[in-house]
């Protein structure tokens, strides 16, 4: 083996280990399951805006909301408390932030390209997964009079790439054949991490060739007399 | 010594083809060592999503799956609005355009006639069937992404970096991903009109002989039995055959036949379709007939209307990365907006490119055979994007139906990168593209694919 070779295979390890390490120890933010990626807050019964609407954990630690938030008067700053409860008789709030935007920022006209959302972090709450929460906005004491209304809302939990893979492992889609599915399952995705390396050497190899590389006309490439 | 040309002296044509020929069979022994990888992890990662995209959760899944179930049972092609889907398909409804309708028996049969004998085969249920199927999207997937090579060797032989970064962005491009892991007729559209490109462009270089006109016209006349909007590539293959014409006799009566074959023919095969839809929904594609689907054809806007729409190109470029499943997937907005960018800044290098050639710092070093060749590519993707465009004059449009050209895409993506790069770093480039391809596929797939449908509040089922 080449010098060359030697460090197309370095990178490949490397690379192969980097993926499996990102997928397995780095912290994302994973979006919870919502038809179009949000849920709507919309009072369809009353056709109204609300402040107020209804988020499903997939997974533990909840940890973000993003929302749509729709103001109707032009003032210089909203001050907003955001509440996170679980939909359970007699819950009392388990996260209050409060948050302050400009008019302008949640204004109820956006931009084509703008982004609707606010988001809001918020400490982890640790047995999120499959919990109902009611997320709401209240207006601070300079805003009780004013209009403000939630659209949608969008929320997180803060996992690794661990979290999601293992969910899917313990119950992996179909009735049948589980544990072989399981199976599958698991050694598709460490031959994906596998491959991918082998892929990166071969890029490397083909990028670094052992002689001068290919210029900007039309000479041959390397190996071609 | 293999001759080269260049842009200042163009070989005879039958020196250019052999030295093409043993020029690419040279740079096969160098390719095959990172192809072979690049398609093995395609289908691993293609397997991955058949398995956690739920069940019929595919756009138009469900009515492209139950018309080729129809057909497999003998039930005959049916009409619009007289075909519903069966019973089994009720709980996969939410999938549906417009239920119980099946909208998609307006469609012409091919790829649905192939899939039937597969359901002959395949034991077990509805949801055995539907992955078999799958599969066969997995594996016309895989065909796309080989000819992303060819194609991209046959114009840039030399070049690493679009070599190997075509079929790296058509493998890894996002949406792409998706449509070939479900069942839909859209993936062997895009993998015939792939074939279109790879063969018109050989012919263009080699030569069109009476036979490659008549396999021309064959895999168009497939590729209309599969999905009509197949017709927009009629240019192209005209174009490639009179590119092969100028270098060749130039007799008119070799253009005439070369045409007829290529041209003509699949126009005639395609006749007792268009007769037949004209006899059913009153015009020979049954455009008509889509734009009655409730809630799809008050969609439909003027041309004008959606070039000047700040919001239909916003929903065009969200559809072409990332918007799974009848848009319940979509990315997030900061995702989407990394994407723009940084695929903007690669395309923009066209312009740097055009720059540079035009106050004289660097000649575009393009021979006449790639010259015309970056025509029809060009030429192909514009024709895609007006398909985009005219089914949004019908019914609401979706950036997939592009797709075709998604070789082309890639292509032109490419050589705007390599208008950034100096000639030393362009291969150099090529690990970066690969990390940043896997890593977005990785990161979509963590953050929205997976939780969509799996984990405790997932809807793997409906």
């Amino acid at each position: 083996m080449n010098r060359r070779e030697r460090v197309a295979v370095l990178t490949g390890l490397v690379a192969a280990t980097a993926l499996a390490g990102a997928i397995l120890l780095w912290p994302l933010e994973l979006r919870h399951s919502a038809p179009f990626g949000f849920r709507l807050t919309f009072d369809r019964e009353r056709g109204i805006a609300v402040r107020g609407g209804f988020v499903t954990a997939t997974y533990d630690d909840f940890h973000r909301v993003d929302l749509d938030l729709r103001a109707y008067n032009r003032r210089a700053s909203y001050d907003l408390t955001v509440h996170v409860r679980p939909d359970e008789p007699g819950a009392s709030d388990v996260r209050t932030v409060t948050i302050g935007h400009a008019a302008e920022r949640i204004w109820h006209v956006k931009s084509t390209f703008s982004a609707p959302f606010v988001t809001v972090r918020f400490p982890p709450i640790s047995d999120s997964a499959g919990r109902r929460y009611y997320v709401w906005v209240e207006p601070g004491p300079r805003n009780r009079n004013d209009v403000v209304a939630l659209w949608s809302i969008k929320s997180y939990s803060r996992a690794t790439g661990r979290v999601a893979l293992g969910a899917l492992l313990a119950d992996p889609p179909g009735d049948w054949a589980a544990r072989l599915l399981r199976g599958g399952i698991a050694a598709t995705l460490v031959l994906l991490v596998a491959v991918f390396g082998w892929l990166m050497a071969a890029v490397v190899a083909l990028a670094f060739p052992a002689t001068r590389p290919v210029g900007d006309g039309n000479a041959p490439p390397e190996g071609v007399r | 010594m293999i001759p080269t040309e260049s842009p200042n002296f163009v070989l005879p044509r039958g020196i250019r083809v052999a030295a093409s020929r043993d020029r690419h069979w040279t740079v096969w022994d160098i390719d095959r060592s990172w192809l072979a990888p690049l398609l093995v992890l395609f289908l691993l990662k293609q397997l991955f999503l058949v398995v956690i995209v739920g069940p019929f959760a595919g756009h138009d899944e469900v009515d492209h799956f139950w018309y080729a179930d129809r057909l497999a049972r003998g039930h005959g092609l049916g009409v619009v609005g007289s075909v519903d889907l069966p019973a089994q398909a009720a709980p996969y409804r939410r999938y549906v355009a417009d239920y119980p309708t099946n909208a998609e028996v307006i469609q012409p049969p091919l790829y649905h006639a192939l899939a039937a004998p597969l359901l002959w085969l395949v034991p077990g249920g509805v949801l055995a069937d539907l992955y078999a199927l799958r599969l066969v999207a997995v594996g016309l997937g895989a065909v796309v992404v080989w000819l992303a090579y060819l194609t991209a060797r046959l114009l840039f032989p030399t070049e690493p970096l679009l070599r190997a970064g075509v079929p790296l962005f058509v493998a890894f491009q996002p949406q792409f991903s998706f449509e070939a892991a479900i069942v839909n007729h859209d993936i062997l559209v895009i993998a015939l009109a792939s074939v279109v490109l790879y063969l018109g462009l050989l012919g263009v270089r080699d030569g069109i002989r009476p036979r490659d006109a008549t396999h021309l016209g064959l895999v168009v006349a497939a590729g209309l039995w599969t999905k009509t909007s197949f017709g927009l590539l009629l240019p192209i293959v005209a174009g490639a055959v009179l590119f092969a014409w100028w270098d060749g006799p130039r007799g008119a009566r070799a253009l005439g036949l070369a045409l007829i074959r290529a041209v003509g023919v699949p126009a005639v095969l395609m006749l007792p379709w268009f007769a037949r839809s004209y006899w059913h929904y009153g015009d020979p594609t049954g455009a008509g007939r889509l734009a009655a689907i409730p809630g799809f054809g008050e969609q439909a806007q003027s041309y004008g209307e959606m070039l000047t729409a700040p919001g239909f190109w916003r929903q065009i470029l969200e559809d072409f990365w990332g918007n799974y499943g009848w848009r319940q997937v979509p990315f997030d907005p900061e995702t989407f907006r990394a994407i723009w960018l940084t695929w903007g800044v690669a395309v923009a290098g066209l312009l740097v490119a055009a720059a540079r050639a035009a106050v004289g710092w660097r000649r575009p070093g393009l021979t006449p055979f790639q010259r015309r060749g970056l025509l029809l590519v060009v030429m192909k993707v514009l024709l895609m994007a007006f398909g985009v465009l005219y089914v949004g004059t019908i019914q609401f449009t979706q950036a997939r139906f592009a797709f075709p050209a998604m070789i082309g895409i890639g292509m032109i993506s490419l050589l705007g990168l390599k208008g950034w790069l100096p000639a030393r770093a362009r291969a150099g480039a090529l690990p970066l593209l690969l990390a940043a391809l896997m890593g977005l596929n990785v990161l979509v797939t963590l953050r929205f694919l997976l939780p969509f449908y799996t984990g405790a509040a997932g809807i793997i089922d409906p």
